[in-house]
């Protein structure tokens, strides 16, 4: 007896299940496909609206006010806010350079400041918080951690428009995951029931090979086998849907949404979740038609 | 080669068993024939031998296990060295003659070669090797039979059942069958053939008579008394 023998027979049973799976089987692989799909344009959605969100996030800076007298100990605060994990950029104002943007954004009335002497303003630093897709920075958090350090007089943050955003990524996220999961359970009942209908449609010819002395192992495998291949194929295809919309969305959204925010290119979900949509489709598949192998191949 | 020990058996919502205190000691290279009335509890008995279904009571020995003791994932095992011929043959619906019976021998993990090779072998031998890529349902009845034989055969079982193997022919065809069974027989294979063919109860077998689920009468192979005659006697009774 030889296992590679045996290996091959399996596939070679598994690929008889295929062919034979009929409507069934195409029924489930296009739900495979129609929920990888679903999912990838989703997480498409998210990646881009958290890109938008970022944009907006990170504009609105957290402004710290210190008081210090020298350049040195100044810039070593700068550090120090850099240091911390969910700051992304600190940056060092100098009281001449918080002068001048006073000016600027006073307009006409900055001219009252020109040359008005002993005004000294003091040594900034503008903080830009980290905005991941999470919206896991808390913000007032990082402002009181920023304005505990010593030297700092006072930290500004605005908070109400970035707490909004902070809130809507939550949402979209707490959404994504339901989505996620809803039609993770879909693609497992549908993969489930083709399976059930083609070992229901296979009953005596399963009974036979287990008559003849195939194990449980030989005749479920080929049939786990083609819940395999319904997932990983409906996966690939709806993929491969999701790549064709959006090469020939990029355009329109790029014309249609450039101006305040820049150039705006559709960007595509990250290549981890392409390859994890892929596996996943294939996973389902499996867990699918095992289920299904387990409650109906009794005979 | 195979022991009974009281063993009884009851179908699920029967009112009676199908088997009832069954004794019986069928010994290597034997070849023995089930007789009696439909109902008499023939293919019941070749059911339990090979694991279709299980003794309510008593113990049932093939080759030496203990079949009442036997894991279900043990089963696959003791099949192995079973050939089964069944009364409907059930061959694989929309599967080739060769591919019918190669599947005996695949499911034991054997060469892809190796599997052709043998299944080819003793087809040739039933007088099928014309037909090997034909489809199985589009065979004659006799045919089919003897693609069920060839699939019996192809694993060299060391125990060979057959369930009214000429139930479905005509006297010309159920002689040839009757002669592939007694050439696995001379080659060393134990056959035990449940039926009521009066062609096979005529050659000089031992015959174990069946009826209402008991073994009623047990007729040695070189009996004076040949089974066909103990059938008449019986009808007469």
């Amino acid at each position: 007896m030889s296992a590679t023998a045996l290996v091959t027979s399996m596939l070679r049973h598994g690929g008889r299940s295929v062919r034979s799976g009929g409507l069934p089987f195409f029924f489930a692989m296009l739900m495979t496909a129609l929920g990888a799909f679903s999912i990838g344009a989703y997480a498409t959605l998210l990646v881009n609206f958290a890109r938008v969100a970022s944009t907006v996030g990170e504009s609105v800076a957290l402004v710290m006010f210190l008081n210090v007298d020298s350049a040195s100990a100044a810039d070593e605060l700068r550090a120090r806010a850099a240091l911390m994990p969910d700051v992304r950029e600190a940056l060092l104002v100098t009281p001449e350079d918080a002068l001048a943007r006073a000016r600027r954004g006073l307009g006409d009335a900055g001219r009252a400041l020109e040359g008005a002497a002993g005004l000294r303003m003091p040594w900034v630093v503008e903080v830009t918080p980290r905005f991941d897709l999470g919206g896991s920075t808390d913000r007032e958090a990082l402002a009181q951690r920023l304005q505990a350090l010593p030297g700092v007089d006072e930290v500004m943050h605005p908070a109400g428009e970035v707490k909004r955003i902070d809130a809507l990524m939550r949402l979209l996220h707490g959404a994504g995951v339901f989505l996620g999961v809803l039609i993770a359970l879909v693609v497992i009942v549908v993969v489930s029931n083709a399976t059930k209908l083609t070992v229901l449609q296979r009953r005596e010819e399963i009974a036979i090979m287990k008559l003849v002395g195939a194990t449980d192992l030989f005749v479920q495998t080929p049939l786990v086998l083609a819940g395999l291949v319904q997932g990983l194929v409906g996966a690939a295809l709806g993929l491969g849907a999701l790549a064709l919309a959006h090469a020939s969305l990029a355009g329109m959204v790029k014309v249609a949404l450039s101006g305040a925010l820049g150039v705006f290119i559709l960007a595509p979900m990250p290549a981890w979740l392409w390859g994890a949509l892929l596996v996943g489709g294939a996973i389902l598949g499996v867990v699918g038609a095992a289920l299904s192998v387990r409650r109906f191949l009794r005979v | 080669m195979i022991e009974l020990f009281h063993v009884s058996m009851r179908y699920a919502g029967a009112d009676r068993p199908a088997l009832d205190d069954v004794t019986l000691e069928i010994r290597k290279g034997e070849f023995c024939l089930l007789a009696g009335p439909s109902g008499a509890g023939k293919t019941s008995l070749l059911r339990l031998l090979f694991c279709a279904e299980a003794a309510t009571g008593g113990q049932v020995f093939v080759g030496g296990r203990n079949l009442a003791r036997l894991k279900p994932a043990r089963i696959p095992e003791v099949r192995r060295n079973i050939g089964v011929v069944f009364q409907d043959f059930k061959l694989l619906p929309g599967r080739s003659v060769l591919d019918n019976v190669a599947l005996a021998i695949e499911v034991q993990g054997r060469r892809r070669e190796e599997v052709r090779e043998r299944a080819v072998g003793v087809l040739k031998q039933v007088g099928l090797g014309h037909k090997l890529h034909q489809h199985a349902e589009r065979l004659s009845g006799g045919e089919q039979q003897r693609v069920a034989i060839a699939r019996a055969l192809v694993v060299e079982p060391a125990l060979l059942l057959c369930d009214e193997p000429t139930g479905n022919l005509d006297a010309e065809r159920a002689q040839g069958i009757l002669e592939l069974l007694v050439t696995a027989h001379v080659r060393g294979t134990t056959v035990v053939v449940a039926t009521h063919d009066p062609a096979l109860l005529g050659g000089n077998r031992r015959v174990v008579r069946l009826e209402d689920g008991r073994v009623v009468a047990d007729v040695p192979a070189y009996s004076p008394m040949s089974a066909a005659l103990l059938d008449a006697a019986r009808k007469v009774a």
